[in-house]
């Protein structure tokens, strides 16, 4: 009987131990959610209270200021649509917040002040670099504490701004409520054209971390009153070196296997002036190192497949189109993958991971290499092979 | 491990060794055996796995050898009183100093992912008073416990593992050696991971309670086996998700992984968590465990009716030395000495105890030993 009142004083135990609530709890409005933050270079360089001198870590060099802006959802706003929106001056469900420091910490210690709850950055989804911060300050520099804080996920967008990244916060888009969801939706390559390359925190540090390999973030950029993403930024040394167009981007994913179907339009074989579109559903690279003779050489096939979805004449899908057509839309893939490659050849930057392979296979032959200096003149042979579907809904 | 009525089945003993070896220090393994072996380190995960292997069925053999009796008697009768005491205590003590720093390992897991502001003290002492109590309670008790929570550890563990494979470059896995990655000179540093593999030493401590001897060896092969491919296999998935560079740089992979594995989808969008908190089990069985031999062999040691005073009697001195692993690099420190200890009791020990029981044997002077 003593037995069995142990047992069941044990649990009862447990349970005021542990179900009386967590220690130093915080009543969720007690906190500011920081949905995402932006860096920019300070429009001047007026030093402010908080921000004072800070010496860098390797040798006195002094760190330099950025500016951090950080939105926060008002909860108030969030319920009601913008038109339901009152009693603010701007009527957004969201603040946007910024200060001028020289570390994230620091930054955030700012913004604290100017809050009376507490900054939870646990649920930040995106954190967006300025162009200008990228190639001056380097990339590492901004994600360091993003990096090595538990509460930031893995999964936590992260993408270049072609011009201020702050606009981008402020921005409300046309279909719903803040502009981190939208922004994030956009930077998940849902829309299926493969012209935005998918990364995330995790998949940066990782690519970061690779030997011959280096990291591409997804481009931002505000056009008028639109957000506009597609293309690509590319970090060499961990800067900004230089932007890929949406075009060499799906290049670029096809050629890492990230490419996730996108549509392309070509000329109809027999009816010059004719368009046909095709949705090309899946592509699949291969990447093999072949020795010839003494020279190394990556060569790469691209196989895939592609469905016709459109055509501006008056005919519609017939049997002598499948050669002519799909050497044509070889081609295109043949062209983006190549325009992909000659602009990181340009850029100096191995996007592609060719160095990373040829270290993985070949790691003697990578050890005598200047890998910086031959990635420019590194043979690469590129061949397409795509193949028609042919689902085809009607023939006429 | 006062109840000799109880008698523990293959599968239990299985269990056992499988509670014991899988704790807090695995989130740490690829962690380490990136940072000394670089890319091939799960190769050496599997080499130094057959060691332990080896070591263990040497141990499973002195239970074929000894069936009645632990190392604290068998130890005494084959080197004589004063060197058996010694080798007795050399083995509580490698039992009893597990511990703190498993408490320290936990404290940090809580306050990274759960409960982040809480004091040290808090989450020591609440932990440590719910072990010491569950450590006082009979041996067949906390073997049902170990059963369900490292089960769960382990389902939970490899499904992370898994679904990691989603992220799997297997060009990470290359070149399997080079030089350029390896690091001997850190071993010490990392000499941590041994300990992961010693879970086996338990049965030093179990010969009189288990049903079946002659299945002794099997089971303990078996158990040294499953851990040492699923720690190989899970310093591959960690190796091949993100690179070598990337996982030596990771104070906590295991977590990471948990982290980069998210789904979008409302029970698995926090991985981690369901990782940490499955993780918690098995410190605690690992903690339990060790407890519990290192009481139950002491006891032996001094003869003592029962084990639950020496329970209480030791939690302070426990839970003091889990309060000087201040950080990281103390309590890794910690664990690189107490790798030594294990590597001794674990290995060292149990070949040179069957030595000298076959020595003694072969000079036909060892008396009442023989075969259960």
């Amino acid at each position: 009987m003593r037995k069995k009142c142990r047992y069941f004083l044990f649990p009862l135990f447990l349970l005021v131990v542990m179900a009386a609530g967590c220690w130093e709890g915080r009543e969720i409005n007690e906190r500011a959610f920081v949905f995402a933050v932006a860096f920019d270079l300070p429009e001047d360089e007026e030093s402010e209270e908080g921000a004072g001198s800070v010496k860098g870590g390797n040798g006195g060099e002094e760190l330099s200021k950025f500016t951090m802006s950080i939105q926060v959802p008002d909860p108030s706003r969030m319920a009601g649509s913008r038109e339901q929106g009152q009693g603010g001056d701007s009527g957004k469900p969201f603040i946007v917040l910024s200060t001028t420091a020289r570390t994230v910490l620091s930054g955030l210690q700012q913004l604290q002040r100017e809050l009376d709850r507490t900054l939870f950055l646990g649920h930040s989804r995106l954190i967006l670099i300025g162009e200008k911060v990228a190639r001056e300050y380097g990339v590492d520099r901004i994600l360091d504490y993003f990096q090595r804080n538990f509460q930031i996920q893995r999964v936590a967008r992260v993408a270049i701004v072609e011009g201020k990244a702050r606009e981008i916060l402020e921005h409300m888009p046309p279909i719903g409520q803040e502009p981190t969801t939208a922004l994030l939706n956009l930077l998940s390559g849902t829309g299926g054209t493969s012209q935005v390359y998918v990364s995330d925190l995790g998949k940066y540090m990782v690519e970061n971390s690779n030997i011959g390999l280096e990291p591409v973030l997804p481009r931002v950029k505000k056009s008028g009153d639109l957000i506009l993403t597609g293309g690509a930024a590319v970090i060499r040394h961990n800067r900004l070196t230089g932007w890929l167009t949406p075009f060499e981007t799906r290049g670029l994913n096809i050629l890492r296997n990230e490419f996730v179907g996108s549509d392309y339009e070509v000329e109809c074989p027999f009816h010059p002036g004719d368009n046909i579109n095709v949705a090309v559903v899946k592509t699949n690279a291969h990447h093999r190192l072949v020795r010839e003779g003494k020279t190394l050489t990556l060569k790469i096939l691209v196989r895939g497949v592609f469905e016709t979805t459109e055509f501006t004449g008056e005919h519609g899908p017939e049997e002598e189109l499948s050669e002519e057509l799909t050497q044509r839309v070889a081609a295109e893939i043949l062209n983006e993958t190549r325009a992909a490659l000659e602009k990181a050849r340009e850029l100096k930057a191995d996007i592609i991971g060719i160095g990373k392979k040829i270290r993985a296979e070949q790691n003697k032959v990578w050890q005598g290499m200047d890998w910086e200096e031959e990635f420019l003149t590194f043979p690469v042979e590129i061949e397409v092979k795509m193949e028609w579907a042919q689902t085809i809904r009607r023939l006429a | 491990m006062s109840k000799t009525t109880m008698f523990l089945s293959s599968r239990q003993i299985i269990l056992l060794i499988l509670g014991l070896s899988i704790g807090g220090g695995n989130l740490l393994l690829p962690g380490r055996v990136a940072r000394v072996f670089g890319t091939g380190g799960w190769i050496l995960v599997l080499a130094a796995g057959l060691i332990f292997i080896f070591a263990a069925w040497i141990c499973a053999c002195l239970g074929r050898i000894f069936p009645g009796e632990t190392v604290v008697e068998f130890s005494r009768r084959l080197l004589g009183r004063p060197l058996g005491f010694l080798t007795g205590l050399v083995v509580v003590l490698f039992f009893l100093l597990y511990i703190p720093v498993e408490i320290r390992i936990l404290q940090e897991l809580v306050n990274i992912s759960i409960l982040r502001r809480a004091p040290s003290w808090f989450v020591s002492s609440t932990f440590f008073l719910v072990l010491a109590y569950a450590t006082a309670t009979d041996f067949e008790t906390l073997a049902q416990v170990n059963e369900v929570l490292i089960e769960i550890t382990l389902i939970v563990g490899l499904m992370v593992t898994l679904f990691g494979w989603r992220f799997f470059d297997p060009s990470h896995l290359q070149p399997v050696f080079s030089v350029e990655e390896m690091n001997l000179a850190k071993f010490w540093e990392e000499a941590g991971m041994i300990l992961g593999f010693t879970g086996y030493p338990l049965l030093l401590l179990v010969f009189p309670f288990v049903r079946r001897h002659r299945s002794l060896p099997r089971a303990a092969v078996f158990a040294v086996t499953l851990v040492v491919l699923t720690y190989a296999f899970f310093t591959i998935t960690t190796l091949g998700v993100f690179g070598w560079n990337e996982v030596a740089g990771q104070a906590w992979p295991g977590l990471e992984l948990a982290k980069a594995v998210n789904f979008e989808v409302v029970i698995l969008e926090r991985l981690d968590m369901i990782l940490i908190v499955s993780w918690l089990g098995a410190i605690f069985t690992t903690c339990f465990l060790a407890y519990h031999f290192a009481v139950s062999g002491l006891s032996r040691l001094f003869n003592l009716r029962s084990h639950s005073p020496l329970v209480w009697g030791l939690a302070p001195v426990i839970y003091y030395l889990s309060t000087i692993l201040t950080n990281y690099f103390a309590w890794n420190k910690w664990l690189s000495y107490l790798s030594v200890l294990a590597v001794f009791v674990g290995v060292v020990l149990p070949v040179f105890l069957l030595f000298v029981a076959g020595l003694r044997r072969w000079l036909g002077s060892s008396g009442d030993t023989g075969e259960d």
